[in-house]
């Protein structure tokens, strides 16, 4: 038949000789071999296309060039069969006019990154007499490297400055445009605080490099008053599959009795990421986070660092997952087959109430069909707790939705979903965490269960078809120095007008807000178990102004009708009565200097703010920073006084050219309490830094004491 | 009173329009975010024939941020920002224009470990989907070249985190790739 | 698994004009000649076949348009080939055109093991081997 034309991915090879041992054994091409696919392209002596495990190993002054004219060279390069994902051992870059790069490994991510490990980078050429005939000048050797091929950008991690050969000063940051490298191990700088709980502190890292792929950082770390605790980060890359562990123990010397959780005498912490690519587009994902007792990571002041870190802002994480994931992304499925543990650090949460979600299945297909989109799918959930509710859930889903453009200009969008649900509930009367707030409280808690918590084990189904429309019609006026974009938005949706709150556990859609971004989605739950029903219309208007030098302007009001008030929303989330509260949000940016984004939901009948959100960013002269500010009201908050009022702040100063300031405070304002406060002065020239760092945290966990804490750093700065 | 609608193509049917003039290039950023950004906006273009006019790439940067932190240091609401950085490329006159997008949605911890947890990824569905009409919207107007180019970069990269040194070496970055920029 | 020719197996030969010399150890066919066995066939414009004593198949030497098939869907093309029968060995020089689950390949000589599907291609004076890998397992 036919030989088919070349696909994306075909690679064209080109060598003296090429050879194979044995019928289906890999492909062996020698003598100035060069293949290409796609934009891609490898020259090397010998290239081994191993078509088994999908694999291009290039050995012998191999040089690589990515798909935007990045040239790399290597010794030993092993890439994924269409050359795009891969590995280069000892690799080096040419980079004009005097400068190299090279690294021990280089990592290439799908994303267009390229991380380099253990790279050293100098822009000065090997001096080749004198003292120090093999070593530049300077040398600057770092842990890890991020190239961004876009930005043409290398960022160093905890880098560091050889003068001569001679460690001089350590760098935990620094970004330069192009540079060049070695591989060894050796000490990074160490760092020194004190703090009210803790006493002085020492860390001393040392780094270890393994292999061309793994490598090791141990940091002990010495407390005047806690004792010594050995902790370290381990890090694991081959092409397909990438691990990092962050993990650390300490016998304690300090007295543990005022301390809540019941901590022993020999305490841990282990986080680590493991991922590795499967055949057949499967992915395996395993994360681990876990601690010996719940007052860890607040006695010790740890959390997840570096690539493991997830949100941002939070200071100790006080609660900790677990996942076994197993995953799969076709052009037009995904699969989702994981299994996660949970466990709370909080001290007045029962770590027996926390619902295990063992396993969890979810399958989705997207086909087209009658000129739109089908998605077919379905699920499976189990949750467990040790004593409490075990629920059971098995869910499945069709959907279709189409989008149609008018000769006119309307927008209009079709949508309908069948779906079915079926819920096992075992110990129903035994409720879930909710409830396990203290023992008072909980019997009248227990009544707002399904069943009126009376019921032991019980199943439910229902069946929940939807259908609905969309229209709007974006109209816009473009004018010499200001345009003008108006956007009318209605979306009709019906469905039956049934409430399951006597029979549906909430488990998973416990978090619910109503506001500009939600306002157009018809199911308006994060999860299954709410579900949104009856007769209702989403409305609103949107509207862009643009004015000249970046200056905009964006709004969006609107709100819900219903046919009937529903049930299915808890109160204070101003939506299910016949008509909603108006969700809004008003987004202003003055050129690059100064934002405001604002969020906000009225109330339908007594016109106060129920929820305002509004972050502001500003940037004047030297001194730039960011502001906050979140308000919440209970719907009767006239009578029961019941807010939420958070303000978050960071500003930076810069004073001189060498001298930064930089604070930032977390303020409970409804309570006046301060729940965390940070001030750093950071005094840096050209080629040294250093940090002064004051943290006051005013956390009052039972058991632990406010902690003020002052840390030291030097730094070294890269030259750019 | 000059306006015009947006989407008038003068032919009916499928997602015609200007919209028809535009096809979508790589989708870069994290997995999820990336795959349902591509599904969702491949959905609201017409099919591609290759012989597009616009060719539209799209960077994603997603950031988690805790918004409220309680007395007992836990963390209870979030925000998870969602920046699409949009590459226009005109494949006649070979002219680019970069506009930055973003969307919030919120999350929070709730008493439920695993609601907290479905919550965090049903902040990134919500969030794409936002962000994906503000890009549907944005390429209808760039692809009848009448689009006006807001601020082209992202107002200065926000920093991340309360711990101030972080926030320091941010400066650090933005200052640098200030200077970059300026340098020829 | 690959598909060879069995010296032991029957091999049919044929072609539009035959020649037999030395009592049969050397029959030279000329025409569009084939020798074929369940599963394999080479074909050629003119072929010199030698046997032994007892007619077992030693050498073929193949000239003019030489192809080479088999049923496993490698097929090789060439100027001219010399079959070594006993050694299950394929010469094959002269633009050779290789196709191998998928995998195109040109060059100037191939050395084939027809036993163990080992092949050997190079490009012969100065001229390179050329090859197109497809991409394994097109989801």
């Amino acid at each position: 038949e036919p030989v088919e034309t070349v696909r994306e991915g075909d690679v064209l090879l080109e060598a003296d000789r090429i050879y194979r041992e044995f019928e289906d054994g890999p492909l062996i091409a020698e003598g100035d071999v060069r293949a290409a696919s796609g934009a891609q392209f490898l020259r090397a002596d010998r290239v081994v296309y191993d078509i088994a495990a999908d694999t291009v190993t290039a050995q012998g002054n191999v040089a690589v060039r990515s798909e935007d004219g990045q040239l790399f060279f290597g010794e030993d390069v092993v890439l994924s069969s269409d050359l795009r994902n891969g590995i280069v051992a000892a690799f080096a870059a040419e980079l004009p006019p005097n400068g190299t790069l090279g690294a021990a490994t280089a990592i290439r991510r799908e994303s267009g990154t390229n991380e380099l490990r253990k790279a050293t980078y100098t822009l000065c050429r090997v001096c080749d007499e004198g003292l120090r005939r093999d070593r530049p000048t300077w040398q600057l050797k770092a842990r890890r490297v991020i190239q961004d091929e876009n930005k043409k950008k290398l960022t160093f991690r905890d880098a560091f400055l050889e003068i001569y050969g001679v460690p001089a000063m350590y760098v935990p940051y620094v970004q330069v445009p192009d540079p060049s490298v070695d591989r060894a191990s050796g000490f990074l700088a160490p760092q020194i605080g004190s703090s009210s709980v803790r006493g002085t502190e020492v860390e001393v890292p040392y780094y270890w490099a393994i292999s061309d792929y793994q490598d090791f950082t141990f940091s002990p770390r010495h407390f005047e008053l806690l004792g010594t605790q050995w902790k370290g980060e381990y890090r694991r890359n081959t092409w397909n599959s990438s691990a990092i562990v962050q993990a650390g123990i300490i016998k304690p010397t300090n007295d543990l009795s005022a301390e809540g959780g019941n901590p022993d005498n020999v305490r841990w912490h282990w986080f680590s990421k493991y991922r590795r690519e499967l055949p057949a587009q499967w992915t395996l994902e395993a994360d681990v986070d876990a601690v010996s007792d719940q007052g860890y990571l607040l006695i010790y002041d740890l959390e997840p660092d570096g690539e493991l870190q997830e949100e941002i802002g939070i200071l100790r994480p006080d609660r900790l997952e677990s996942n076994l994931t197993f995953d799969r992304r076709t052009e037009n499925s995904f699969t989702d087959v994981s299994a996660w543990l949970f466990q709370t650090l909080r001290v007045r949460e029962d770590q027996a109430f926390t619902a295990q979600a063992l396993p969890r299945i979810r399958h989705e297909r997207y086909f087209d069909g009658l000129g739109g989109n089908f998605t077919l799918g379905g699920s499976f959930l189990t949750l467990l707790r040790d004593d409490g509710l075990d629920s059971m859930r098995g869910s499945g889903h069709l959907r279709y939705e189409r989008v149609k453009l008018t000769r006119g200009g309307h927008r209009f969008e079709t949508f309908g979903e069948l779906r079915g649900d079926l819920y096992t509930y075992r110990d129903a009367d035994l409720g879930t965490q909710a409830c396990n707030v203290d023992d008072r409280a909980y019997d009248a808690c227990r009544m707002m269960f399904p069943r009126g918590g009376n019921e032991e084990s019980f199943s439910v189904s229902r069946f929940l078809p939807t259908v609905g429309a969309e229209w709007s019609y974006p109209l816009a006026r473009i004018g010499e120095n200001a345009s003008f974009i108006i956007e009318p938005r209605v979306q009709a949706v019906v469905s039956p007008d049934e409430s399951f709150a006597d029979d549906v556990f909430n488990e998973d859609s416990q978090f619910f807000q109503f506001d500009t971004v939600t306002l157009f989605d018809y199911n308006k739950a994060t999860g299954l178990d709410l579900w949104e029903g009856g007769q209702r219309v989403n409305a609103g208007v949107s509207t862009t102004a643009t004015f000249g030098q970046g200056v905009t302007v964006n709004t969006l009001v609107g709100g819900q009708f219903r046919a009937k008030s529903s049930d299915a929303f808890n109160d204070n989330t101003g939506i299910g009565e016949v008509q909603s509260d108006i969700v809004g949000a008003v987004d202003v940016n003055l050129g690059s200097n100064f934002a405001i984004d604002n969020r906000f939901r009225i109330d339908d009948d007594t016109g106060s703010f129920r929820r305002v959100e509004s972050l502001v960013r500003g940037r004047l002269g030297r001194l730039s920073g960011r502001l906050n500010y979140l308000r919440i009201e209970s719907d009767d908050f006239e009578t029961d006084q019941v807010l939420d009022e958070f303000l978050v702040v960071s500003a930076a100063l810069k004073v001189t050219k060498n001298i930064n300031l930089a604070y930032s405070q977390a303020q409970n304002l409804d309570s006046g309490s301060t729940t965390n406060t940070q001030l750093a002065l950071r005094l840096a020239n050209r080629c040294a830094g250093m940090t002064i760092l004051y943290r006051f945290d005013d956390s009052t966990v039972p058991g632990f004491q406010q902690d003020r804490e002052l840390l030291f750093r030097v730094q070294v700065l890269g030259f750019n | 009173c000059g306006f015009r609608p947006l989407y008038a193509s003068g032919l009916d049917g499928e997602l015609g329009g200007p919209l028809g003039d535009v096809s979508i290039g790589d989708v870069r950023g994290p997995q999820d975010a990336r795959d349902l950004m591509r599904s969702t906006l491949s959905k609201r273009l017409p099919p591609q024939d290759g012989d597009e006019r616009y060719q539209m790439a799209i960077d994603l940067r997603e950031q988690r941020r805790a918004v409220s932190v309680n007395i007992d240091s836990n963390a209870r609401r979030f925000n998870y920002t969602l920046t699409g950085k949009v590459t226009y490329t005109d494949k006649e006159t070979g002219e680019r224009r970069v506009q930055n997008l973003q969307s919030v949605a919120s999350f929070a911890v709730t008493p439920s470990q695993y609601a907290s947890l479905v919550a965090r990824e049903d902040a990134v569905r919500r969030a794409v989907l936002d962000l994906a009409r503000k890009i549907e919207l944005d390429a209808a107007f760039y692809a009848q070249d009448v689009a006006p180019t807001t601020s082209n970069e992202t107002l200065f990269p926000e920093s991340n985190t309360l711990d101030a040194v972080r926030q320091l070496e941010n400066e650090a970055r933005i200052e640098s790739e200030r200077e970059g920029a300026e340098a020829p | 698994q690959t598909v060879s020719f069995d010296p032991n197996k029957p091999t049919e030969v044929d072609g539009d004009r035959a020649e037999l010399l030395g009592g049969g150890e050397h029959v030279i066919l000329e025409g569009n000649v084939s020798i074929s066995q369940p599963g394999v066939i080479l074909t050629a414009d003119r072929m010199d076949v030698f046997r032994d004593a007892d007619g077992d198949l030693q050498r073929v030497e193949a000239a003019g348009r030489v192809r080479y098939a088999a049923v496993t869907g490698d097929a090789i093309a060439g100027d001219r080939a010399i079959y070594f029968a006993t050694e299950n060995r394929l010469v094959v020089q002269g633009n050779v055109v290789v196709l191998q689950q998928g995998q195109v390949a040109t060059a100037e000589e191939l050395t084939y093991n027809t036993e163990t599907g080992a092949m050997v291609m190079t490009g012969g004076d100065g001229r390179r081997v050329r090859g197109l890998l497809q991409q394994q397992g097109e989801s």
